[in-house]
């Protein structure tokens, strides 16, 4: 693969499913000064596997592996201080207090997944994304009875 | 509140709404650090690799022009640590198991490195250390032999000197070694052996 395929190949998949990255790195790191740097190293990961990518599974499925193996902190990179993300002003869809109201429930949500071991926090937030437990199991290379048995513990202790 | 109705918002909330990407910053910053990871592993590599064959060169040249043959010994052992460092590299590429890529796969090769990474820092001695010894001791023996005849039993004290500090930077060598395995690997290892159990269990 040239560089030039990887290069458009990356460019597109930060398109299409940027939104599966955020929400890792945002289930990982609490500050956003965190997140940023989380990002970067599920960017890099995701750069460097791209010319391993037959298109076997789902692109989707690719890049929870990849993000997610991000996870096992295996590799501490040194503190970088680019910020490419930055606050936007949200677009109101609905009422503020709706919106309030639901972004505390969401920001609750993924505090209690950052309280999660490692694997259960990986399951709830496929789990949440509503991935299937076929697809969770071929992310995280477990059964799918294995899926099972955790998701129940973890949508009990989620609605707690 | 149940799962489900979370589960409803949680798709129905976007995520990204306060976070915009700089995409060409990003892309920037992702090639730059890919760049900079696999150029700090090479360097690694290759020094370790240019410091043996220095120590090979340097007494070899030394043998050649003193017509020393202990210094044929240091060189040779020189020469089998720059080869070990080589060979063990390059049959861990091999040994790199074909990954299918899923998080319990990547921490079972990472685990694997670990462990071969411990193995190799415990047994320093046998595979860095011990192949330099002899040369060492037999040059270190010979200038002993000639200065205690040349220059009497006074100037022994300075190869006796020399003797002391070779063997006390092989210690460092050893025991520092021996602290980045119980301060870096050994934890490394049991994290990563808590994550596979988490996943196995």
């Amino acid at each position: 693969m040239s560089a030039g395929e990887q290069e458009a190949h990356f460019q597109r998949w930060l398109r299409d499913h940027v939104g599966v990255m955020l929400r890792v790195v945002r289930a990982c790191a609490e500050t956003q000064y965190d997140q940023d740097d989380s990002l970067q190293d599920v960017l890099v990961n995701l750069w460097s596997s791209i010319p391993n990518f037959r298109g076997d599974s789902k692109e989707t499925t690719w890049i929870y592996r990849v993000a997610l193996v991000w996870q096992r902190g295996e590799r501490r990179r040194q503190k970088h201080h680019a910020m490419f993300l930055n606050e936007a002003a949200a677009t109101a869809r609905s009422s503020p207090d709706e919106e309030r109201s639901g972004n505390e429930l969401i920001e609750r949500l993924y505090a209690a997944i950052r309280q999660l071991p490692k694997v259960d926090a990986s399951l709830a937030l496929m789990h949440l994304d509503g991935l299937s437990y076929q697809e969770m199991s071929e992310v995280l290379g477990i059964s799918e009875n294995y899926v099972g048995v955790k998701l129940t513990r973890i949508r009990q202790q989620l609605a707690d | 509140m149940g799962f489900d109705d979370l589960q409803s918002k949680w798709q129905s909330h976007d995520h990204g709404a306060r976070l915009n990407v700089d995409a060409d910053l990003l892309l920037n910053e992702v090639r730059r650090n890919h760049r900079t990871l696999l150029s700090s592993l090479f360097y690694r590599d290759m020094v370790e690799v240019a410091a043996a064959v220095i120590v090979t060169g340097v007494f070899g040249f030394m043998a050649v022009k003193l017509n020393e043959w202990s210094l044929y010994l240091c060189s040779a052992g020189g020469l089998f640590v720059g080869t070990y460092f080589v060979v063990d590299r390059w049959i861990q590429h091999r040994r790199r198991p074909v990954s299918d890529d899923s998080p319990q796969s990547c921490i079972e090769a990472s685990l694997a490195q670990v462990n071969h990474q411990i193995w190799l820092l415990k047994n320093i001695f046998w595979w860095y250390l011990l192949p330099l010894i002899p040369g060492m001791v037999a040059f270190l023996g010979i200038v002993a032999w000639k200065t205690l005849r040349d220059a009497g039993p006074l100037a022994l004290l300075l190869v006796a000197a020399v003797g002391l500090f070779c063997a006390l930077v092989f210690w460092a060598v050893y025991l520092l070694n021996q602290q980045g395995v119980k301060k870096t690997f050994e934890p490394r290892r049991v994290e990563l052996e808590a994550l596979l159990a988490s996943l196995k269990s």
